[in-house]
């Protein structure tokens, strides 16, 4: 099994890629960040439950 | 990684593929992903991280709190433990990966330059790799040793050559199946995995069935009981920190596959969280009920010789296809984030340095197997910190905006190229959280300091790196214009 890519296909590759990035016009390549609201409801989450086992585990 | 989960992909059998080829893989390279080639939804995502939360060294992680505290206090030190540095790790590298569809390690490159980077992949993809196939390896080698004794009525010792030669036989048969490629590392792991589900869900009836759960409550710790209980709950709580950081090296690359923020983050809690802590906690209840640390030696004990000899010689698999999906990530990990001299690297010589180093180390088991928490600990030691430089640089100083153009130039034209492609206090925040680490926690004798039974010590080494180098860089980086953190420049 071999998946090796020269150097110049993967040049041109990421060129076109990086092209498509930085364009107004073409197909997003980045996703919308993390909203807020779910790192709040996981970092809320753990709080409790850590209070929660702190307190049963004593 | 990627192909444990991906049918039918086979990569080309030929030198080189080309974008367009059947072979072409664009997830096996450094290149930014294309919308279609992230290919994971919630489930596939879940499923994937569930799959690799569900392996031995959950029985290993088990053991090793129970050794420390009783069944309460182990149930709750895993749960908070592991969802620390799981909430930790979904933060990063997981969000910077899945939000430009980059290779973790060339994320990586804003904080620690291009030069830089490279050094925290090679040296986390290969001595952590080792070193985890290495404890799998030799839980393989005890497995079968206790099976030869049962079947043949010898009395093999677990801790001798033969032990060591049969581990050193699991990693040459990794190796051979690694060559033949990511098809046949999946069918084996899609074979394995439930049958070890199969038998976590087997010990947790026999332990219920066997025990009521005031019996289970009532157990003393596999260490004895302590004569400072707050002290045994918080090195508890630290080996689960540090277990969860252990996945760390991993999980940016797979959250780059998702194909949304929420399907590279929530994921982490079915799998390295949800599954890890399931997992570990079955194998508390079974080193406890049992009074055996080795998760070798439950089995028979637990099921009788017949089906405990087979349940034994399925975890003597499941090692293997553990060591094959830690083994399958490193090398995805150093063809992608290594560079062109790891990226046009042939198979096999990738392999030799992965595994190379695990078929010496399994002779010597006292290093790593027998110290399970302080080997969990050398990693914490490096890999909370990391975590913190990550967080602090990509969410604080970037507000969450990489140039990706400028991950890929070469040093003298990036942005992020820093002193010769190193950022030099990258590396002193990470050694300043390394050091607060060895104070509060001896990594060689595992002994606490006394500040330790307030703080942990993953904790402050995570919170000393991230304010170190958040100074420096405000102090140091910054006013030198180095790693594109004016303002100016950054709205280009």
């Amino acid at each position: 099994m071999d998946s090796r890519v020269d150097d110049a296909t993967f040049e041109q590759e990421l060129q076109k890629r990086l092209h498509m990035i930085e364009s107004p016009d073409g197909p997003s390549l980045t996703v919308p960040d993390l909203p807020l609201l779910d790192f709040a409801v996981a970092a809320v989450g753990l709080a409790l439950a850590t209070t929660l086992l702190m307190w049963w585990a004593y | 990684m990627t192909h444990v989960v991906r049918r039918n992909k086979a990569a080309k059998p030929v030198a080189e593929a080309a974008p367009g080829d059947a072979g072409f893989d664009a997830t096996l390279t450094e290149l930014p992903l294309l919308p279609n080639e992230r290919i994971w939804g919630f489930w596939q995502h879940s499923s994937v991280n569930i799959g690799l939360a569900v392996a031995t060294w959950a029985f290993l992680q088990g053991a090793a709190v129970a050794y420390y505290v009783g069944v309460v206090q182990a149930i709750a030190s895993i749960v908070i433990g592991y969802g620390i540095s799981v909430l930790l790790i979904a933060l990063a590298p997981c969000m910077p990966s899945v939000k430009y569809g980059i290779e973790q390690f060339v994320g990586l490159r804003s904080a620690f330059g291009e030069n830089g980077a490279r050094v925290v992949m090679v040296a986390v993809s290969t001595v952590l790799a080792a070193a985890w196939s290495a404890v799998l390896a030799i839980m393989f080698g005890h497995g079968l040793v206790t099976v030869a004794n049962q079947i043949f009525g010898v009395e093999l010792s677990e801790s001798g050559v033969t032990a060591s030669l049969l581990a050193l036989v699991a990693i040459i048969v990794s190796c051979l199946i690694l060559a033949r490629g990511p098809v046949s590392v999946e069918a084996v792991c899609r074979i394995i995995a439930p049958m070890l589900m199969v038998i976590l869900v087997g010990i947790l009836v026999i332990v219920f069935s066997h025990n009521t759960w005031s019996e289970l409550a009532a157990l003393e710790p596999l260490g004895g009981v302590s004569d400072d209980p707050h002290l045994s709950f918080l090195l508890a709580i630290e080996l689960n920190i540090a277990g969860g950081f252990a996945w760390w090296p991993n999980m940016g690359n797979l959250a780059r596959l998702s194909r949304s923020s929420r399907v590279g983050f929530w994921p982490n809690w079915m799998g390295i969280f949800g599954a890890s802590v399931v997992a570990a906690i079955v194998g508390a209840l079974a080193a406890l009920s049992l009074q055996i640390e080795d998760p070798t030696q439950w089995m028979i004990p637990l099921a009788g010789a017949g089906i405990g000899v087979v349940a034994l010689v399925i975890i003597c698999l499941a090692n293997v296809t553990a060591i094959l999906s830690q083994g399958y990530a490193s090398m995805v990990a150093l063809k992608g984030g290594g560079g062109r001299l790891f990226r046009t690297a042939a198979w096999p010589w990738l392999i030799a340095v992965i595994l190379g180093p695990s078929a010496i180390l399994v002779f010597f088991p006292a290093a790593v197997y027998d110290n399970y928490g302080r080997f969990l600990s050398w990693g914490a030691i490096v890999l909370a910190p990391l975590c913190a430089v990550q967080i602090v640089d990509y969410f604080v100083l970037r507000r969450r905006h990489l140039h990706i153009r400028d991950l890929f130039l070469p040093i003298g034209q990036s942005r992020y190229g820093y002193w010769k492609g190193v950022n030099i206090v990258a590396f002193v925040a990470v050694g300043a959280g390394a050091v607060t680490y060895s104070l509060l926690l001896n990594p060689v004798s595992y002994e606490p300091s006394a500040l330790f039974r307030h703080t942990t010590a993953s904790l402050p080494a995570f919170a000393v790196a991230a304010v170190t180098y958040y100074v420096l860089t405000r102090l140091v980086v910054q006013p030198l214009g180095l790693g594109g953190y004016d303002t100016r420049s950054a709205r280009r």
